[in-house]
């Protein structure tokens, strides 16, 4: 059973890469978002397959859940540039059609690397209270200086973005 | 308790920053720009009377290992203060005339000062990580805070994509670190290159992690964000961002090579002397070709940071090596800071920061603040008797003791050629007509306070100048095991 992991691994990087890749590539940035969801998917499950669950859970809860939807709603709203003449180059087509059983894999990947861990000892509470612990005590300085940081930077869009007098 | 204790300065700068947005809100009126600079200074004066120097007896760690608290941190902790509050002093003027968002830019630039504070006190990759980037993402948005200025969003934009890029790798690299030696503690880091050696690995490590450092220090090869980032942004903000984040820059550098790098005992010598030739001349070389006064600052902010790094490359010539560079970054600080301030005695609108033209005879029409400004530049060249002189000497004598005899020879001819370019915009301010029409000169009364304070300074250093030295030699002291 010992190849199965680095097995899964190897796949689970390969969604990554591709999803990283085709945010770059894919002509449309609705595809790109939803190829970046891709990749973040696929960062969940290597997050899982390290036994990470929690972070595996945020990962999909925050980034392909919050984030690529964020990306698409600001795409719906700013407006898409018309669909005009075929601009795609000549492997564009064919990627697309390689990433859709890539993305089934992926989410099998996934599922397979959720239950491969099943024998890790759980702690009663699930793994909050050391997150709990380790948030607020341990490196509670560190997390404070973050919020702080998502405070400026909260400011600072707003100040970028605001409709003053000028 | 203690924990709340140790971090006190860092606790008035982040309340100030709350408060200020708060005075935005409540007072409105003419009278409302002044308010918040009112606020924003007495914060910031509270902050230096926490982090006064002789306050810490015996150094101490915080928040499990995240906070170091000694001489070292101390001596950041003022330099940053000293440089935000010039730089608030140096703002209002500025932003009322273009219209800048002028709380969010205060609270933007007390959260940065927050960020640099931070990597002085890091005693953990992550507090220094957290804390860097806390220092140069309000940055990032300060330099874009001109929205309707193409040449500001400019400066934004390449600041924040090689910004972020490096940022990246810095990231890379302390993750090699952790991976190698199982902790992000600086001395539990320490602890495990001891065991480990200099290996293949280690070397990887080291080298995305000084890519990374020298980024943000603008150290060339890796200054190419410099110049349009620094001429593109508010003047106010290129004071402020051409100072604070590269002091800090080397705060980091300085923490990571004395203390967890410690142990690998390498030779830097070589490495850092050659970044440090380069930088140095590349700056200073180019900085000869610029009609803008404020481009040939950014670039000769550039030759500085050679100096700077010279004096890390000496550091086998003992404890007075490292104590040049502390010295070095507080004098650059004060003097670079007040040099962009000088210039924006002369804003007005249309135009797009000094031309050296625009100079001309500025000294019959502003008398006292183009005498102050010659102080400054006088200073930033390394002429007795200022605080710029002993700040070249104090990283000019241990690169000799080092055994660096050529770097001391590039240094002396870079200072010939900084000497060409800064006393040619003295000619300019006292030998040369205006032609035509001149534009008046705007009312700009804490400007010229902050341009005069730091001309002082640097006078009153240059003559008075044991003091900051041996406060620069006891906060190199922890950091030299």
């Amino acid at each position: 059973m010992d190849f199965i992991a680095p097995l899964i691994f190897v796949i689970l990087a390969a969604i990554v890469v591709a999803g990283g890749l085709a945010v770059v590539l894919l002509p449309r940035i609705t595809g790109s978002a939803l190829s970046m969801g891709l990749s973040f998917l696929g960062m969940a499950g290597l997050f899982a397959l390290l036994g990470a669950e929690t972070i595996a859970f945020f990962q999909v809860l925050i980034y392909v859940g919050a984030i690529t939807v964020l990306i698409l709603y600001g795409v719906m709203l700013t407006g898409v540039a018309p669909a005009g003449a075929d601009r795609r180059l000549f492997f564009q087509k064919q990627a697309g059609w390689a990433l859709v059983p890539l993305k089934f894999v992926g989410v099998v990947a996934t599922v397979f690397a959720l239950s491969f861990q099943s024998n890790v000892v759980q702690q009663p509470g699930g793994d909050l209270e050391p997150l709990a612990n380790a948030v607020f005590r341990d490196y509670a300085f560190p997390f404070e200086v973050a919020s702080v940081l998502l405070l400026a930077a909260m400011i600072g869009a707003i100040a970028l973005v605001k409709r003053g007098d000028d | 308790m203690n924990d709340l204790l140790a971090i006190l300065p860092e606790l008035a700068v982040t309340l100030t920053a709350a408060v200020v947005l708060v005075v935005d809100l409540a007072v409105k009126g003419p009278g409302r720009l002044r308010a918040l600079s009112l606020v924003a200074l007495a914060g910031l004066l509270v902050a230096g009377i926490a982090a006064r120097p002789g306050v810490i007896v015996t150094p101490y760690t915080a928040f499990n290992g995240f906070v170091v608290v000694d001489e070292f941190t101390q001596f950041f902790r003022v330099l940053f203060i000293v440089l935000a509050f010039i730089a608030v002093l140096a703002a209002e003027e500025y932003s009322a005339r273009r219209q800048l968002p002028y709380a969010e830019l205060i609270a933007t630039l007390l959260f940065s000062t927050l960020g640099a504070m931070t990597i002085a006190l890091s005693g953990d990759l992550i507090t220094l990580f957290v804390g860097l980037e806390l220092m140069t993402i309000p940055v990032y948005v300060l330099a874009g805070m001109q929205r309707r200025n193409p040449f500001s969003n400019e400066a934004a934009l390449k600041y924040f994509l090689l910004g972020a890029f490096s940022t990246a790798i810095l990231l890379y690299g302390f993750a090699w670190l952790y991976g190698l030696t199982g902790s992000t503690e600086l001395r539990g880091i320490a602890a495990g290159l001891a065991s480990t050696g200099l290996t293949g690995p280690v070397l990887v490590a080291l080298a995305l992690v000084t890519v990374g450092l020298s980024f943000k220090a603008a150290v060339v090869p890796f200054h190419q964000w410099t110049p349009d980032a620094y001429d593109g942004a508010p003047t106010p903000v290129t004071a402020f961002m051409s100072v604070a984040p590269k002091a800090a820059a080397f705060a980091a550098i300085l923490r990571l090579v004395g203390v967890a790098l410690q142990p690998l005992q390498i030779d830097w010598t070589v490495a850092f002397a050659v970044l440090a030739a380069l930088t140095m001349t590349l700056g200073n070389v180019v900085a000869l070709a610029q009609p803008s006064v404020k481009r040939m600052l950014a670039y000769s902010s550039i030759a500085h940071t050679g100096y700077i790094a010279a004096g890390v490359a000496a550091a086998q010539a003992g404890p007075q090596a490292w104590a040049g560079v502390l010295f070095y970054a507080f004098a650059y600080g004060l003097m670079n800071i007040g040099a962009f301030a000088a210039l924006m005695v002369l804003d007005t609108e249309g135009t797009r920061g000094a031309a050296l033209d625009d100079l001309r005879g500025l000294a019959r029409r502003a008398p006292w603040p183009a005498l102050a400004f010659t102080v400054l530049l006088i200073s930033l060249t390394g002429l007795p008797p200022t605080v710029g002189f002993w700040a070249k000497v104090f990283v000019f004598l241990p690169a000799l003791d080092a055994g660096l005899g050529w770097l001391a020879v590039i240094m002396a001819l870079n200072a010939a050629l900084a000497a060409y370019y800064y006393l040619r915009v003295v000619v300019y301010m006292y030998m040369l007509d205006p032609e035509g029409a001149v534009p008046d000169l705007a009312p700009a009364r804490l400007v010229g306070a902050a341009v005069g304070l730091t001309a002082i300074a640097s006078i009153v250093l240059g003559i008075w100048t044991d003091p900051l030295y041996s406060w620069a030699v006891s906060a190199a002291a922890p950091i030299l095991r």
